[in-house]
């Protein structure tokens, strides 16, 4: 009786539903995808073309579009000593950086992976650094790299009969001591490596053994081939990270010594809110923006087809 | 038998040199969080004595004490875990659903959205930060907490990470609530979140992370102090105190405390975590 009942009332609703089931999934689907959606065109699309605009123009603190300039905003930055310096440091810092996460991160993805007492510990340990804020990071380091003989890391160097080091107040130690504490979150890509060694099949190694291969054989004959797509994935995430390196600049050095660390990003800041220049620092984010896609397409162009995933 | 107990001594000679390594990097991850909390604990003269000691001679919370007294700390504690608390929620709902919509959904122009989305992870910060800036001035919103909330909760990354969780989800279930005349709101709240948990605890949780974390944002709006963030508390103590170190890691090592203990307790969960979305790419 009852099903009788809510069978007819199926038959009854049957074109009219079918037709709203349709439109339905429609208005919810775009309902549900807009608020993301929205926000990405707003303050993402939108702000690109914004900022083109104000590269144009020179303005004040009050009108970002006081008068119009043309190229030259761009025309500046290019030739401006200050901003080629940030340009180069960005660049410096990636060439320390991004061979050295990659390495970092292999060999403690390579460590961890041993299914051996203690593995776990020194996972979770290497990780941690990753989830401290930056502030806080920042803080650490400027303690353990103090310049005096009571920081950390100069005791040590001092105890294996090596010179003390100036670290962030020298030009050219500066650079290289804010690549240490990017290293220090190098944790992320132990994981993904550890991922990708995992995924490797164990008989590949032990079908090597049979064959006699020692360990060092093996880990440049099959580990690192094997690895090869995830090295291309990590270098490519991690250039695009290391090309925006700010918050450490902002908060540690300034930009010093002797403008030793300035950054394209940190100038971006520093002209916009600090000298309210908005043009030459939309003039330098939309280079620095190019760059950025350049590096990227270069990547992918040399990646070889069948390590596209 | 001889060769058996060689066979033993090399795996233990080789366990023996894979815990040196691995403990001597533990110098390096591990050592200046350990720096960090004893030297909080340590007195002015404790600090900068020659040759340092990892260990203070004797424990005190001066340093705590002068750092508590310099900054009124907890409104801010109070903002960083509203804002926190909102964005997140905020954040995974929106992706959550934009998740649902591109996984599952057909409407017109979908594709060409997704393919926005992604797209959109290619522009850098850097980029937007000013035009979002003078677009947040402009509507009379710097000094909010508007801003800070607003531009962190639609993230495209986040978005694309619970498409592919949600895309796992076989299709049965939403013919058969489609069956039941189930709507899609309900489908949401029934279907999606309780099927794909797992991913959206993990991705809670790295959010919790990143917003917790963050700096810019709260630095260019929050411009007032009793709207600052424990972040922007730690940094402006860092002004304050230049180069007194005690009361800087007192201070750093509490901020840290919050992120530390979710980190420990969801540790197994986040590595493997991690581990998925690494062999995605």
């Amino acid at each position: 009786m009852r099903s009788g009942a809510s069978q007819t009332a199926l038959a009854a609703e049957q074109p009219r539903s079918g037709l709203t089931a349709r439109r339905q999934e429609m208005i919810f689907g775009i309902l549900f995808a807009a608020p993301v959606v929205l926000h990405l065109v707003i303050f993402k699309y939108y702000p690109v073309l914004y900022s083109i605009a104000l590269s144009l123009y020179r303005g004040s603190l009050l009108d970002p579009f006081q008068k119009f300039f043309g190229l030259g905003n761009y025309l500046f930055v290019l030739r401006n000593e200050y901003a080629i310096r940030g340009f180069l440091n960005t660049f410096l810092y990636g060439a320390m950086y991004v061979p050295g996460t990659v390495v970092l991160g292999i060999i403690l993805g390579l460590l961890v992976s041993k299914e051996r007492v203690g593995k776990s510990i020194f996972r979770v340990a290497y990780y941690t650094p990753v989830v401290v804020s930056i502030v806080a990071a920042v803080q650490v380091w400027s303690w353990v790299l103090s310049p005096n003989n009571y920081g950390l890391a100069n005791t040590v160097l001092t105890a294996v009969g090596l010179p003390a080091l100036e670290w962030f107040y020298h030009p050219t130690t500066a650079m290289a001591s804010v690549a240490v504490l990017g290293f220090w979150s190098v944790g992320l890509n132990m994981l993904i490596f550890l991922a990708a060694i995992k995924n490797i099949p164990a008989q590949l190694y032990e079908s090597a053994t049979v064959d006699g291969a020692g360990p060092w054989r093996m880990f440049w004959r099959i580990t690192i081939p094997l690895l090869m797509p995830t090295i291309y994935f990590v270098t490519i995430t991690s250039t695009i990270l290391s090309l925006r390196l700010f918050e450490p600049i902002l908060l540690l050095t300034g930009g010093g010594p002797l403008n030793s660390t300035t950054t394209v990003s940190f100038q971006i800041y520093e002209q916009a809110f600090q000298f309210a220049r908005w043009g030459r620092a939309s003039a330098q984010a939309a280079i620095f923006f190019v760059i950025v896609l350049g590096i990227t397409v270069v990547q992918f162009k040399v990646l070889p087809e069948s390590y596209e995933k | 038998m001889y060769q058996n107990r060689v066979y033993v001594l090399k795996r233990r000679l080789d366990y023996l040199v894979w815990l040196l390594l691995c403990v001597m990097f533990l110098f390096f991850f591990v050592g200046p969080f350990v720096w960090m909390v004893t030297t909080s604990f340590k007195t002015p003269a404790d600090i900068i004595r020659f040759p340092p000691r990892l260990f203070p001679e004797l424990w005190v919370v001066d340093n705590y004490v002068t750092m508590w007294e310099e900054l009124n700390w907890l409104p801010m504690f109070a903002n960083s875990f509203w804002i926190t608390g909102v964005s997140v929620f905020l954040l995974v709902m929106v992706s959550a659903l934009g998740g649902f919509s591109f996984a599952k959904m057909r409407w017109p122009l979908r594709t060409f959205c997704f393919l926005l989305i992604i797209a959109g992870l290619i522009v850098p910060t850097e980029v937007d930060m000013v035009p979002r800036f003078l677009m947040m001035t402009s509507w009379g919103l710097t000094g909010t907490y508007i801003p800070v909330i607003l531009l962190i909760i639609g993230q495209g990354f986040q978005t694309f990470m619970i498409r592919q969780f949600i895309g796992t989800i076989p299709d049965d279930y939403f013919d058969a609530a489609k069956v039941d005349g189930m709507g899609y709101v309900w489908m949401f709240v029934k279907i999606v979140l309780p099927l794909s948990k797992a991913g959206v605890i993990t991705m809670a949780i790295f959010s919790t992370f990143m917003v917790w974390n963050q700096y810019v944002y709260p630095l260019i709006y929050l411009t007032k102090p009793h709207q600052f963030t424990l972040q922007l508390g730690l940094g402006l103590l860092q002004q304050r105190l230049v180069g007194q170190f005690g009361p800087l890691m007192a201070a750093a090592t509490m901020v840290s405390i919050p992120t530390l203990i979710i980190y420990l307790m969801f540790q197994q969960r986040l590595t493997s975590g991690i581990a998925m979305t690494g062999v995605k790419g």
